[in-house]
């Protein structure tokens, strides 16, 4: 287990968890018509963006928005150990193409890329590719942090519990102090949209019931950055379980990562699939059969990577603020796994 | 801090420019051959850099896959084109061939797939039909993006059968070995008893050669010695491609299943340089801690490493960065410690570097033969190491090997001789 010392966020209800459980608690859920670009003409009418926009950053010609938001947050953190004694993990929900940095490029292409150079790859930023890069964030924060220990950068959906994992397992060996793991996606860009509507993962209808509730058609895509401060400790534990399969995971795969003593509070998975949340509701409640139950991401949007540093940060505010002495939160993002973290009193905070 | 040594490497799988699988591979690096050469799997002539390490194949359809991986139930990937993406296609293809030497069956199915990808843009292909539209598919509606991450690992996962977890690793040039690491952890922390890992990556396209084009980072040079690594007359690297997988297991499930283990993972580090987005810490301090970090979860000293396989770009700062990161670990051995870099051989794989690399390390643990370092001819005295440039005999129990990734992230693996 690690403890939770520090976090700090990024989310379409605020940037602390104390003002998403705030504003939660009052009844609210995240989600509008498409501010960031027309999205009229696409099938998912109704996004959960972070509001605003991130700091000006000299290093914005290699960062996403979204990215941007997540260096933001980190540069909250206050962590005591510095240099080789410090880790670093970065999760990114995924690379994906963005049309600005291609169209000088493809727009007077041949159909066979005859001649490609002259006619537009030329015309590429010297930086495209580092802009590009799938590790920008990792080295960028470890130039603002001054984290030079152990580290690595994961991607996918499930990518915020694999890297809140590794560094915890660096932590117990002894290799670093301290850790600092942040992770970032957006689902609200053109692709995303269409691939998710076409699957029917996200709902293609304005202000969708959320899930677990009767008519429950998909998610809202959203996005988030968050990243935490964790130190040896006990509170937070995260486990993962998969099935191989090609959509979500099975019952039988959540009951794995939900294994351990009853918790009193689960953050469901919320996948917003009427069938596969009930079955998820009816299995944890056989194992946890007096947790309560909540879902940060039907009020916060379709996280992706970042969901389990969001999820880790507020169940560990509740913890603290008393709601619970324990709790869970599940992710099934990933075709065929699914994630679990388990969070507990932790160490008091500095 | 000591590893336990549990951690072994059973099934090798290897995709290169030397060819399609392992023994040519290996093949390739004895006969200290180099494959840098004009560039043909697509028309690269107005490119400024217009040579690179191909995978001996021009374009991979239906009848090429059939040929490469026959009876191997990819399905729809293949019918759908994905696999006609050449690191798709070339992942695919190393981890059937690491699957059957390991004598994999029904039961390994639950391994974990640790993989490494490279920089994942649309099929590039299907802009034809953008572009013949004059680009109205301006929404990208109607392309297939590869935005997930983790296409590889679900073509594999398919191919294969695999049920157990997925992780996946975008650490740039050092993916290929902490995928590597991370499968060991994995089975040293007993989240699982095995473990396929290893990276794939390919950036012979236009968007690839053209991006890294105008990055200035290959040598101008269109010649077969375009990278020369710690040569004084280094210009720049050489983009290459290929996968390698690794089947890791614990030893005590190797033993059980009767499995030959190949090599041992014996201890890995990584560390960040926190310096510059662009280029490497230049006193290698940080490259140095990963190493260090290496030998001491293996618990051994650096006296005993026989080998170093070297990051070794031909870069003008990524190589004397290195050197000093190598004498600062190893001191006066360094005098001694042989170091190779095989990107002049066979390019830099990007993310699949480090695995591939390795599997060169598990060749030289099993043969006592070192490769050489291909167009190395005159020693940079900026990097005060000793660089072998011919293959060399000699018995190893220990290698190094490096992978320094763009953006400061360094990984080291080191890899034991199993008795």
């Amino acid at each position: 287990m690690s403890a939770i010392l520090g976090a700090a966020l990024r989310t379409s209800l605020g940037n602390t968890a104390e003002q998403i459980l705030e504003r939660v608690a009052a009844g609210e859920r995240a989600g509008g018509p498409n501010p960031l670009f027309e999205g009229e003409t696409y099938a998912c009418p109704w996004v959960a963006p972070v509001p605003g926009e991130p700091s000006r950053s000299p290093h914005a010609r290699f960062l996403s928005r979204i990215a941007r938001f997540a260096m933001d947050a980190a540069a909250e953190l206050s962590p005591s150990a510095t240099g080789d004694r410090l880790g670093l993990y970065t999760a990114v929900g995924g690379l994906r193409a963005h049309w600005d940095a291609f169209m000088p490029a493809f727009e007077k292409q041949n159909a066979d890329l005859r001649g490609a150079w002259g006619k537009g790859f030329r015309l590429l930023h010297p930086f495209w590719m580092l802009q590009h890069l799938s590790n920008n964030s990792q080295a960028l924060l470890s130039m603002q942090l001054d984290a030079r220990g152990e580290g690595q950068c994961f991607g996918g959906a499930k990518a915020g519990a694999e890297a809140l994992q590794s560094a915890h397992w660096a932590l117990e060996a002894g290799v670093i102090d301290a850790a600092i793991v942040v992770a970032y996606d957006s689902f609200i860009e053109p692709e995303c949209l269409v691939e998710m509507a076409a699957r029917g993962a996200a709902a293609t209808v304005k202000d969708p019931p959320p899930a677990y509730t009767p008519g429950a058609c998909g998610v809202v895509p959203g996005e988030a950055a968050a990243a935490l401060l964790l130190v040896r400790g006990a509170g937070l534990a995260v486990r993962e379980a998969a099935d191989g399969g090609s959509g979500l995971p099975s019952v039988d795969t959540l009951l794995r990562v939900a294994e351990g003593p009853p918790v009193d509070l689960i953050d469901g998975a919320g996948v917003a699939q009427p069938d596969f949340d009930a079955a998820e509701r009816s299995a944890l409640a056989e194992r946890h059969p007096k947790a309560g139950w909540q879902c940060s991401q039907s009020a916060l949007g379709f996280m992706g990577a970042p969901t389990a540093l969001v999820q880790a940060a507020l169940l560990d505010a509740q913890i603290r603020g008393g709601a619970c002495a324990s709790a869970l939160g599940l992710s099934a993002a990933a075709p065929g796994l699914a994630a679990a973290l388990r969070v507990e009193a932790s160490q008091p905070r500095d | 801090m000591s590893s336990a040594a549990k951690v072994v490497i059973t099934g090798v799988g290897v995709v290169s420019p030397f060819g399609f699988d392992r023994q040519s591979f290996e093949a390739g690096l004895r006969g200290h051959r180099s494959t840098v050469g004009p560039i043909r799997s697509f028309d690269a002539r107005t490119f400024p850099t217009r040579v690179a390490a191909e995978v001996p194949v021009r374009s991979i359809d239906a009848e090429w896959l059939s040929g490469h991986l026959p009876g191997a139930p990819v399905g729809a990937w293949a019918e759908q084109g994905w696999l006609r993406d050449r690191k798709l296609a070339f992942a695919c293809m190393a981890a059937a061939e690491a699957w059957r030497q390991a004598g994999c069956r029904v039961h390994e199915r639950e391994a974990a797939l640790s993989i490494a990808l490279g920089l994942e843009q649309a099929l590039l292909e299907d802009f034809a039909p953008a572009l013949e539209d004059g680009m109205r598919l301006a929404h990208g509606e109607g392309l297939r993006y590869r935005a997930p991450v983790d296409l590889a690992a679900r073509a594999i996962g398919d191919q294969l059968g695999l049920t157990g977890r997925v992780t996946v690793h975008t650490s740039a040039c050092a993916a290929g070995a902490l995928a590597v690491a991370q499968g060991a952890t994995l089975i040293e922390r007993g989240v699982t008893s095995i473990v396929l890992a290893g990276g794939a990556d390919s950036m012979v396209n236009p968007l690839g050669v053209g991006g890294m084009a105008r990055l200035q980072a290959p040598s101008p040079r269109a010649e077969r010695s375009a990278c020369r690594p710690f040569d004084a007359r280094r210009d720049g690297l050489a983009i290459g491609e290929g996968a390698a997988l690794f089947v890791l297991e614990h030893a005590e499930r190797a033993a059980s299943r009767g499995a030959t283990p190949l090599a041992r993972v014996r201890g890995w580090g990584s560390s960040q340089d926190g310096h510059a987005a662009t280029k490497p810490l230049p006193d290698g301090s940080a490259a140095a801690r990963a190493m260090r970090l290496a030998l001491e979860r293996a618990g051994r000293p650096p006296g005993a490493i026989g080998w170093l396989n070297a990051h070794g770009t031909g870069t003008p700062l990524n190589d004397p960065a290195e050197a000093r990161a190598i004498r600062s670990v190893f001191g006066s051995h360094a005098d001694d410690l042989p170091v190779s870099s095989l990107k002049g051989a066979i390019g830099h794989l990007m993310a699949a570097a480090g695995a591939v690399e390795l599997a060169a390390s598990v060749m030289a643990l099993r043969e006592d033969l070192l490769p050489g370092t291909a167009h190395h001819e005159e020693l940079d005295p900026e990097c005060p190491i000793r660089v072998i440039a011919e293959p060399t005999q000699a018995p190893v129990e220990l290698v190094l090997s490096n992978s320094f990734g763009f953006g400061g992230q360094n990984a080291s693996v080191l890899l034991e001789r199993c008795a």
